[in-house]
Order: C-alpha cells, then sequence, then structure tokens
C-alpha cells in the first residue's frame, strides 16, 4: 500500500544551503559534485603513477627522430605534424597584399581625420614659435625708419601673437571658468591631433615596411644599398639589377 | 555649462577677420550667405544680443554666422596667423584676385570685404573656374572674370579702380603680370599682396633667393614692398609680400 503513504502528509525536505560562516568557500558541495571531483583526482592520480613508473623504467638508450626535429617553441614542446602548413610563396604574397591593402586604408582614414581636425585648430596662439614663419619688414632710405622703430607703422613692434591693437573692442571681462574649460577642451582636440598625427607616420613607415617585404619576394638580383633605420623605423633599401627583356 | 563650452568669436587686429575660441581655435570671417559653407568648411553661429526699442526686452538676439578659414588651404589666412602687419583688405576694399581657382579663399575674401566691397576674381582655368561661378552666384559682391590675367585688356571693360590686388597665379612671370594688372586697375598708392611659392619660379636656388629676386623685381615695378612673411607651418617654401604701389616720397614719409 505504498501508494497510501504517498497521500498522508510528510515533511518537506529542503536542500541545505552553505552556512553563513563557510561562505568563503563557495556553495555547499553535494555528493553528486563531491563524485566528480574524486573521480578527476583519482584520474590525474593514476596517471601521475603511471608516468613515474614510465620514468623509472626508461630506457637511456631509447632514440626516436622525433626527438631532434620536433622543438620547443614556448614552454610546451610541439610536434613537427600538428605545426600549421608552411605558406607557398604566392599564398604569402597574397596575405601581405591584403595586409598592406588594409594599412593602407587605415592611414587614408587617418589621413581624413587629420585633415578635418587641422582645418578647425589654427594654432592661433603659437603659429609663431620657432621655426614658424619668418616676417621681414623692408625699409627705405628715405622714409619711415623712425616709425617703425617707434612702432607706429605695420605694427612692428607688435608682438606676433598679439591677436587685438589696444583701442578696438575693450577688454571684455572674461569668465575664469569658461576661460578654463575652453583651454581644456581645447588641448584635449589638440592633443587628439598630435596622437593622429603620429599614428599615420607610424602606419605609412609600416606600410613601406610591408612593400619592401614584398618586393623583396619577387624575382631578381639585388643588392641593400641602405640599411633599416633603427631611428626612425624606415625599412632597407634595395637596388634590383637591370634585366635586359626579351 | 552643459554641452561643452560655448564658441566665443573675437574681432581679429585686421578688420573682417574673426577668431573663434572654445572647443575650436580658428581663423573665421562673418559668412555673407548664412547656412550655407563654399568647400565644406565649418560653421560657427554665435547668437549676440542687439539693443531694440521695439523689442519687449529690450534687446534683440540677433544670429551671426562665421566660416572657418583654413590656412592650410588660404595663403591668405596662413599669412594673418603668421602675423603679418597689414593686409589692406578691410570692410568695403575692391579687390582685384588674380589665380582664383575654385573660389575658396575668394569667398572669405568676399566676407571680408562685405556687401559694400567687391572682389573681382581672374581664373583661367574653365574647370575650377565652373566651380568660382557657383560660388559667385550666391555672393553678389563676386564678379568671376574667366580670363587669362597675362591680357587684363580683355577684361578691363568690367574693371573699375582697385584698393587691393591680390594674386596666387604660380607662374615665373608673376611680378610682370601683377604689375601689368596695376597699370591697368590700382590705385595710386594702392596695395598689392603677392603669394610667392618658390619652386615655381625657381626650383634650382634658395627659396629665400628667390623671394628676394621677385622683391626686387616687384620694386623695379613701381612697387614698394612693405613687408615679406614666409608661411612657414602652413605652406612650405612659400612667401607672402604686401606692401603699396605708386608711392610718392612724400606720400610715404606720412
Amino acid at each position: 500500500m505504498s501508494s497510501w503513504k504517498k497521500v498522508e502528509p510528510r515533511r518537506m525536505h529542503k536542500e541545505r544551503a552553505q552556512p553563513e560562516r563557510r561562505q568563503r568557500l563557495g556553495l555547499l558541495e553535494k555528493k553528486k559534485d563531491y563524485k566528480l571531483r574524486a573521480r578527476d583526482f583519482h584520474k590525474k592520480e593514476d596517471e601521475l603513477k603511471r608516468l613515474r613508473e614510465k620514468a623509472a623504467l626508461r630506457n637511456p638508450d631509447e632514440f626516436y627522430h622525433g626527438m631532434i626535429s620536433a622543438g620547443t617553441r614556448t614552454a610546451r614542446r610541439r610536434d613537427v605534424a600538428d605545426a600549421i602548413p608552411a605558406r607557398t610563396q604566392e599564398e604569402h604574397a597574397l596575405v601581405l597584399h591584403h595586409d598592406a591593402n588594409y594599412v593602407s586604408m587605415k592611414r587614408s582614414v587617418e589621413a581624413a581625420k587629420i585633415d578635418r581636425l587641422k582645418s578647425q585648430m589654427h594654432f592661433t596662439a603659437l603659429a609663431q614659435v620657432s621655426g614658424g614663419p619668418r616676417r621681414t619688414i623692408f625699409v627705405s632710405d628715405d622714409d619711415e625708419r623712425s616709425d617703425i622703430a617707434a612702432g607706429a607703422s605695420h605694427d612692428a613692434k607688435r608682438l606676433p601673437g598679439e591677436l587685438q591693437t589696444k583701442d578696438r573692442s575693450p577688454a571684455k571681462p572674461v569668465d575664469p571658468a569658461f576661460e578654463a574649460q575652453r583651454l581644456s577642451e581645447q588641448t584635449k582636440v589638440y592633443k587628439e591631433l598630435a596622437g593622429r598625427v603620429e599614428r599615420e607616420e607610424k602606419l605609412h613607415r609600416l606600410l613601406l615596411t610591408m612593400e619592401t617585404e614584398r618586393n623583396l619576394m619577387s624575382k631578381g638580383k639585388r643588392q641593400r644599398v641602405k640599411d633599416r633605420d633603427e631611428y626612425t623605423g624606415e625599412p632597407a633599401v634595395y637596388k634590383w639589377r637591370q634585366k635586359r627583356k626579351r | 555649462m552643459k554641452g561643452g563650452a560655448k564658441t566665443l568669436v573675437e574681432p581679429h587686429r585686421h578688420l573682417g577677420v574673426f577668431v573663434a575660441r572654445g572647443k575650436e581655435d580658428a581663423l573665421c570671417t562673418r559668412n555673407l550667405v548664412p547656412g550655407e559653407s563654399v568647400y565644406g568648411e565649418k560653421r560657427i553661429s554665435v547668437e549676440v544680443e542687439k539693443p531694440d526699442e521695439n523689442a519687449p526686452s529690450g534687446v534683440l538676439k540677433e544670429k551671426i554666422e562665421y566660416r572657418v578659414w583654413n590656412p592650410f588651404r588660404s595663403k591668405i589666412a596662413a599669412a594673418i596667423l603668421g602675423g603679418i602687419g597689414e593686409i589692406y583688405m578691410k570692410p568695403g576694399s575692391k579687390v582685384l584676385y588674380l589665380g582664383a581657382a575654385s573660389g575658396t579663399t575668394v569667398s572669405h575674401v568676399a566676407d571680408l570685404v562685405g556687401p559694400d566691397g567687391a572682389v573681382y576674381a581672374v581664373e583661367f582655368s574653365h574647370r575650377s573656374g565652373r566651380d568660382l561661378v557657383n560660388m559667385a552666384k550666391k555672393r553678389p559682391n563676386v564678379i568671376p572674370i574667366i580670363e587669362d590675367a597675362r591680357h587684363p585688356t580683355k577684361y578691363r571693360m568690367l574693371l573699375p579702380m582697385v584698393d587691393v590686388i591680390f594674386s596666387d597665379v604660380a607662374q615665373p612671370d608673376q611680378a610682370r603680370i601683377v604689375a601689368y594688372n596695376a597699370q591697368f586697375f590700382l590705385k595710386t598708392g594702392g596695395a598689392f599682396m603677392i603669394s610667392i611659392k618658390a619652386s615655381c619660379i625657381d626650383s634650382t636656388i634658395e627659396p629665400a633667393l628667390v623671394f628676394a629676386k621677385e622683391v626686387k623685381k616687384l620694386q623695379d615695378e613701381k612697387f614698394k614692398p612693405r613687408e615679406q612673411i614666409t608661411l612657414e607651418p602652413f605652406e612650405r617654401d612659400h612667401a607672402v609680400v604686401v606692401g603699396n604701389f605708386r608711392v610718392s616720397k612724400k606720400a610715404s614719409t606720412q
């Protein structure tokens, strides 16, 4: 009469949880978890035992060719057989071509962004630093030498960075908070511009290197005329010997 | 302040030129045709308050639009940023512009001289002349002339006497071309502004020497160069020379 047994009210068994103070140990382990863990542990134990035995019974004179041809690239041993098959020369050239196309695309994107930034950031405050424009004022013998000395003509005495004369537009009180925010925003944009310029140059050098590598895969006798520039990263320069075309 | 700092537009030392300060840091001119760019340049709108009796609050808000003037594309803008002393063009001036190309700089000069001034833009190439004409359609103060600047007689009927000649023709005989045009159209005491590309005149000698030779040529043609400025961060081996034409000794001392 087991079916009758089911009808009468029974105690509800709740699953036990990990006690609060043992919470750091994670979820409470149940029997099925233990079984998995134990099985795994014993598997590893057996394997280690097997390897120990194998090492103990090792034949010191044993030799296979794989011992020479297989290398250890990283910490792990790699058999020659699982290595990636080498590309043929044509395949390699094709890959290089695709890579170069990608780099050149990225470079033109960068160049367009630089152009856009440069069109609105004009370095108004530092267009006159050294290496900037050279101003020459022509003075003839008969006139204006004294004027120029006095700064009257052509604003000769004006500092280059100064944009306004005193008489026009009386100095408005500048809101320091506005000024600070403006400066920080400008600095951010100028930093972005500098970063992009640097990246564009890097991509350019990379492109040159790839092109050289691709050219080196072509036929013909050549000679290196310039070594790779370690400082700038420019690739070595080769010269191919001319061959008469038939 | 929400949405980043607002842009502040200040007048530049040269009349008609402005400097935008905000997120951008740019030279600009007041757009004659609000709402439109000529060559894809950025526009900056600024709201200003004007006193007005009829308005309820006593002030009327007005929107002014400026166009960013790219010094990497315009020699005049590069010269201004380099700190040139005088550009002679100001609101109301009449300017003869030789070598107008597609009219990018011409549009800014047109903004600068304003509706009271005029820009006579000469360009020989039909291809870029087409862009120039399209730009001029929207700006009443630009008169496009598709002619060879070497033959001013061909367009003499179109021009009055002008205050300033600007030239950017990049030809070895540029000084002669400018002088010939000046004889026809430039007022006595009027001003010239020439952009010199050293490699176009003589690529075998030092740029500084090319500039000096050109200045000498100009002096021989009754020009009085006042100032020369190289356009270094923006253009390589370029210079702009400004000065006056047919200055009498007495006038020059004033």
